[in-house]
């Protein structure tokens, strides 16, 4: 068989598939967890724009090693647009003045200045890294990976448990969704070809069945939960067995993954409290912006 | 044969020997309104960004309402954490998310504790009925999400003091509206039901 | 079989709140370990109701009124609660996609057993019988529940409800929801439960002529009443009663009850096809000697 033809086993994640021989898979589902915590944090604290561009740099790289299809960023390119352009406008037209900011142009009574447009990047590259690591985390976690991290961490099981039924819950509410614009089409009810204002407007038609849907659910639900020995306060007399998380070993890799992580979170804290190396000042990119707007800082 | 009427304060007081407790389908309910909520606030974080999860449109602020004041703790805190699962999937960063949390827990716990204190009826019956609800699941919720929203977003570094008002306006109008028009539609639609179903919680627990 | 029942319902009737009619009327039954028991009736006549009694989901689940008693392997279902039946009384639903609550098949099977506090290894052991005896190999494991068929989601709500070993085994309607292929997936776990799983089988279910040869006892149910508790062969021997009160034979069936009206067919109703063509033979060469 040529492997052109071969057929790559994936598997289901929040938001796509990943291929079944990404290295993400080898990792303890709380690794993912870690990454979701620790990395999101990094572009919070990273004030120069060149550093969270690097930060998205070896994002897209942990995309492709990790073989999440980078069909996924596609997706969020439009969102990405948008928000660019709408960091753009607010901050560039009506980022508003104060003493000592270095004027570019007046347009109007709108005054343009080099400490907005500086704005613009320093917040739209912490965004654009930020929105990489969520989308990252979405891309290779799947729900069973939350609830075996969540269990992990031996928080009360009735916590992890309705982590997981509101998983469910998403899925049983996407299936009535289509339900009812399925059931909306056949009444000639379609709402993506209407213009915005009306989208609005027919969106209570989609709401009202949707909750009153839930709501059905919430007896078949509750049932078959009751049916299946699930005790609401959790006193039963005897300790819940965790066989879902006794499937997994925290081993050498994973250890090395939160090292590494941790790490570079702890270097980011010194550079940011105790150097000067993590200040706006300091920063290479504004400064080669700033003498291309031909601002003396 | 039609069910006998209730009365505003029949439908929020307990009757004596009533027993109510917290059950698996109060446990049902939070996760079935978090599946909702995640679905319909999706949609909006998509419609019309305005970044960090801020739209100018979000139906999942109608969920936040009428699920805090059909089912108290369980739709507040369902209402709380759905944005979680929306923001994310919208693109809006893990913390952000998290600075939202009060801002989401007071839209759906306002109105809860505002219908529960004052008997308001939420089928939507009088003009009392309607004052109660414009202001507690309209305005003032929305106000101070928004207010402790741009904070919470000023103090991550990620809006200018200068584009307060933009965020600020954005999330007002953009929760006010379909909370007025979704949250209306919902109570009128829904209530005589879910007022008599086994979730529906007279307390802020059952 | 034992001669103590597993069940036993004296005089139950219920109402659920807000309604004017009760959904079941003066109920009396006992129900033997080992019995594979199907319950028939037209739609609202009280079936799920029952099948509802008999784990605790009724009284303890829904808001209503409730005279007499329903003890179920030695619990009164007034004071137990539904999790604490459950150990003795598995339900499988109708809808497969409401009944699943995790967001895997191994998950889905191991939730209860977990909630029953099993060793792993004893866990492992049993997701592993209950998927052999549903007919489910290992590959579905790490699948959605919701991403299957509706026949192999129903196998799969079966399986973890088996996968507790309930002594009573309830099924509602299991096959409503399912297309042909589905159904015979579905009637196909029931035969080999039947045949391999030594417990008390109720089925609540609509297509007699699947159901009929399985039961050993079939009970009608009209208006919340039990009409006619009967083995199969009693239990199909008045059609016309059947008909009247909405429960449809096999065409089979009602057409040999034709050819014993007109005298040409003198045994019972036959219960399976082939019965059906060995009475057809026996008439017609009762005609031609």
């Amino acid at each position: 068989m040529s492997t052109s033809s071969k057929v790559v086993k994936m598997r289901r994640t929040l938001l796509g598939y990943l291929p079944l021989e990404s290295p993400m898979h080898k990792f303890h589902p709380l690794i993912k967890t870690f990454f979701l915590l620790i990395v999101s944090a990094y572009p919070l604290l990273i004030d120069p724009p060149e550093w969270n561009l690097i930060g998205a740099i070896v994002m897209i790289i942990i995309f492709v090693i990790a073989r999440v299809p980078l069909r996924i960023l596609k997706y969020y390119t439009a969102i990405m647009l948008n928000i660019f352009w709408i960091i753009f406008i607010a901050y560039t037209f009506f980022g508003g003045y104060m003493p000592g900011y270095h004027v570019i142009t007046k347009i109007g009574p709108i005054i343009i200045s080099w400490e907005n447009i500086m704005m613009v990047f320093v917040i739209y590259l912490r965004m654009f890294f930020a929105i990489l690591v969520i989308i990252f985390f979405l891309s290779v976690a799947r729900e069973r990976d939350v609830i075996v991290g969540i269990r992990a961490l031996k928080l009360p099981y009735v916590i992890a448990y309705t982590v997981g039924l509101a998983f469910r819950s998403i899925g049983l509410s996407i299936i009535d969704f289509n339900t009812i614009r399925e059931a909306e089409k056949a009444r000639a009810l379609d709402i993506k070809a209407l213009p915005l204002a009306q989208k609005i407007k027919k969106f209570g038609m989609y709401i009202v069945p949707l909750v009153a849907l839930a709501l059905r659910r919430t007896d078949e639900v509750s049932n078959a939960l009751e049916s299946r020995g699930f005790k609401f306060t959790g006193v039963r007399g005897y300790k819940r067995t965790d066989y879902i998380v006794s499937k997994y070993k925290f081993q050498a890799k994973d250890y090395v993954a939160v090292i590494v992580m941790i790490s570079i979170l702890t270097l980011i804290l010194y550079l940011k409290y105790f150097t000067p190396y993590m200040s706006l000042h300091n920063s290479i990119l504004l400064k080669i912006l700033s003498r291309f707007f031909e601002v003396k800082t | 044969m039609a069910a006998p009427q209730l009365t505003p304060q029949e439908i929020w007081t307990i009757k004596e020997g009533e027993i109510r407790k917290p059950t698996s389908a109060h446990i049902a309910v939070f996760a079935l309104l978090i599946g909702v909520g995640a679905v319909a606030g999706t949609f909006g974080s998509i419609a019309i960004p305005l970044g960090y999860g801020v739209t100018g449109f979000w139906p999942g602020v109608a969920v936040q309402a009428v699920g805090g004041i059909w089912f108290g703790m369980w739709g507040v805190l369902a209402g709380a954490l759905f944005p979680f699962i929306s923001n994310s999937l919208a693109g809006a960063p893990l913390y952000v998310s998290v600075a939202y949390f009060p801002s989401n827990f007071i839209q759906g716990f306002l109105p809860a504790w505002v219908f529960r204190a004052f008997k308001v009826d939420p089928r939507l019956r009088t003009g009392r009925d309607w004052v109660h609800f414009i202001w507690s699941a309209v305005v003032v919720n929305n106000f101070l999400g928004a207010l402790w929203a741009v904070t919470a977003l000023q103090w991550f570094g990620l809006i200018t003091v200068a584009s307060v008002p933009l965020f600020f306006s954005g999330w007002v109008i953009g929760n006010g509206v379909p909370a007025l028009v979704f949250g209306a539609i919902l109570l009128k639609a829904l209530s005589p039901v879910v007022i008599r179903h086994r979730v529906f919680c007279k307390g802020w627990w059952a | 079989m034992s001669n103590k029942p597993i069940i036993k319902i004296t005089n139950l009737w219920w109402k659920y709140e807000g309604r004017k009619n009760w959904a079941l009327k003066n109920i009396n039954l006992e129900i033997y370990p080992g019995e594979f028991i199907a319950i028939v009736g037209p739609n609202e006549s009280g079936k799920t109701t029952l099948a509802m009694s008999m784990n605790g989901l009724i009284p303890n689940n829904y808001k209503g009124f409730m005279k007499g008693d329903v003890i179920v392997a030695g619990m009164d279902t007034k004071k137990y609660s539904t999790g604490d039946i459950s150990k003795k009384v598995g339900f499988v639903f109708s809808d497969p996609e409401s009944q699943f609550l995790t967001m895997t098949v191994e998950e889905e099977i191991a939730f209860g057993l977990e909630n029953l506090g099993l060793p792993v290894e004893e866990i492992e052991k049993r997701i592993k019988w209950a998927m052999k005896i549903t007919g489910l190999s290992e590959e579905f494991l790490e699948k959605p529940p919701y991403e299957l068929s509706g026949g192999q989601k129903q196998r799969v709500a079966i399986a973890a409800v088996i996968a507790m070993k309930p002594e009573v085994l309830i099924l509602d309607e299991p096959t409503s929801m399912l297309d042909p292929i589905g159904k015979t997936e579905v009637l196909n776990v029931l035969k080999e439960l039947k045949r391999s799983y030594n417990a008390t089988i109720i089925v609540i279910e609509h297509r007699l002529e699947d159901i009929a040869p399985l039961a050993n006892r079939m009970i009608l149910i009209y208006n919340g009443e039990i009409l006619k508790d009967a083995p199969p062969k009693e239990f199909f021997d008045d059609i016309d009663f059947l008909l009247k009160h909405y429960v449809f034979p096999p065409e089979a069936m009602v057409y040999i009850d034709k050819l014993r009206k007109f005298g040409i067919y003198e045994g019972s109703i036959p219960l399976t096809f082939d019965e059906s063509v060995k009475a057809v033979r026996e008439s017609i060469r009762g005609i031609t000697k």
